[in-house]
């Protein structure tokens, strides 16, 4: 089975979450379980509360609360207009950057 | 002030069982995670309690802290339905990393951590109270004629035995209240230096970090 590289995961886990909830908003755990169904079966709990922490803090995403069956409220994240502005900045960046690499690793220069 | 030592012994380890059992049902109804057994409610209470203490160390309000608290209590509750609770935590990683992490690295005094510590030190400085007397009316029983009076002073207290005629001996002691004023002076003193010095540190981070 193929695995990913943690650090790029770590570097593409805040656009990874944008993107998700721009699709619908979610809750912590279902979006992590969103990202295994994708295949990115690497990416742990400890990886993604932090960056939606981040997100919060940033003011791309904001949080309401749902009353659960059992336990404590669950906390939905939805996609701010600033975190719909960063998404789009973001892919473009991404875009253009692995266009670039595609550039590069499709001249054949490699042994 | 007189006062009997087995009596206040006992007065004491009772009350102290009280405050850690209490404290520690405290802490297991905040932070239980609904629909576990009990090993695995404990392993979670233990993580969240570590991560609450991480929180606070890293200067959330009460309110925040209590959100992201309830938060990962809501999730662990449903990824511990995946494989158990202790994969859960592992892939939550070490509850002080994921605190930093959560809570952006920002590092501030907190009087809470401080108060634990003073609560720490006087334990400590009651324990050694109560030995010393100990040894003390140990000493005035066995080299003290019955009816007979001892005093031992020190820089905080004076404690007076008097040998009792058939049980154990009984003291005075007298702890000035300037003595307990006194001791808050290197208390107010140490808390500012360090709150100064983990404020500019909290700002040295902060600064790094952007």
């Amino acid at each position: 089975m193929r695995t990913s590289d943690p650090q790029m995961l770590k570097g593409l886990i805040t656009l990874l979450l944008l993107w998700l909830l721009g699709e619908r908003e979610d809750y912590g755990y279902a979006l992590v379980v969103r990202l295994h169904e994708a295949g990115l079966t690497d990416i742990a709990e400890g990886t993604v509360y932090p960056a939606l922490a981040r997100c919060e803090r940033a003011g791309w995403v904001e949080a309401h609360y749902v009353p659960s069956e059992r336990g404590p409220a669950r906390k939905y994240y939805r996609l701010t207009p600033a975190g719909a502005d960063e998404l789009t900045r973001s892919l473009d960046s991404w875009n253009h950057l692995t266009a670039l690499v595609s550039a590069i690793t499709s001249k054949g220069t490699q042994r | 002030m007189n006062i009997d030592l087995t009596v206040f012994s006992f007065a004491g380890v009772g009350v102290l069982a009280a405050t850690v059992a209490g404290g520690l049902l405290g802490l297991h109804l905040k932070n239980q995670v609904p629909g576990l057994g009990f090993r695995d409610s404990l392993r979670a209470v233990v993580y969240l309690t570590q991560y609450d203490a991480a929180l606070e160390y890293h200067g959330l309000r009460r309110r925040e802290l209590r959100a992201r608290v309830n938060e990962l209590r809501a999730n662990l509750a449903e990824s511990a339905a995946d494989g158990g609770v202790i994969a859960a935590i592992h892939r939550l990683g070490p509850p002080r990393v994921l605190a930093a992490e959560v809570a952006g690295a920002r590092m501030v005094p907190s009087w809470m951590r401080g108060t634990l510590w003073l609560a720490a030190a006087l334990a400590v400085g009651v324990f050694a109270l109560v030995m010393s007397t100990s040894a003390f009316l140990s000493a005035v029983e066995s080299a003290v004629a019955p009816g007979a009076t001892a005093t031992w002073s020190t820089f905080f207290l004076t404690m007076t035995a008097t040998s009792g005629q058939s049980g154990p001996p009984t003291f005075t002691t007298e702890l000035p209240f300037v003595t307990l004023a006194l001791l808050l002076v290197p208390f107010g003193l140490g808390a500012r230096i360090w709150r100064l010095w983990t404020g500019k540190r909290a700002h040295q981070v902060s600064a790094h970090g952007h």
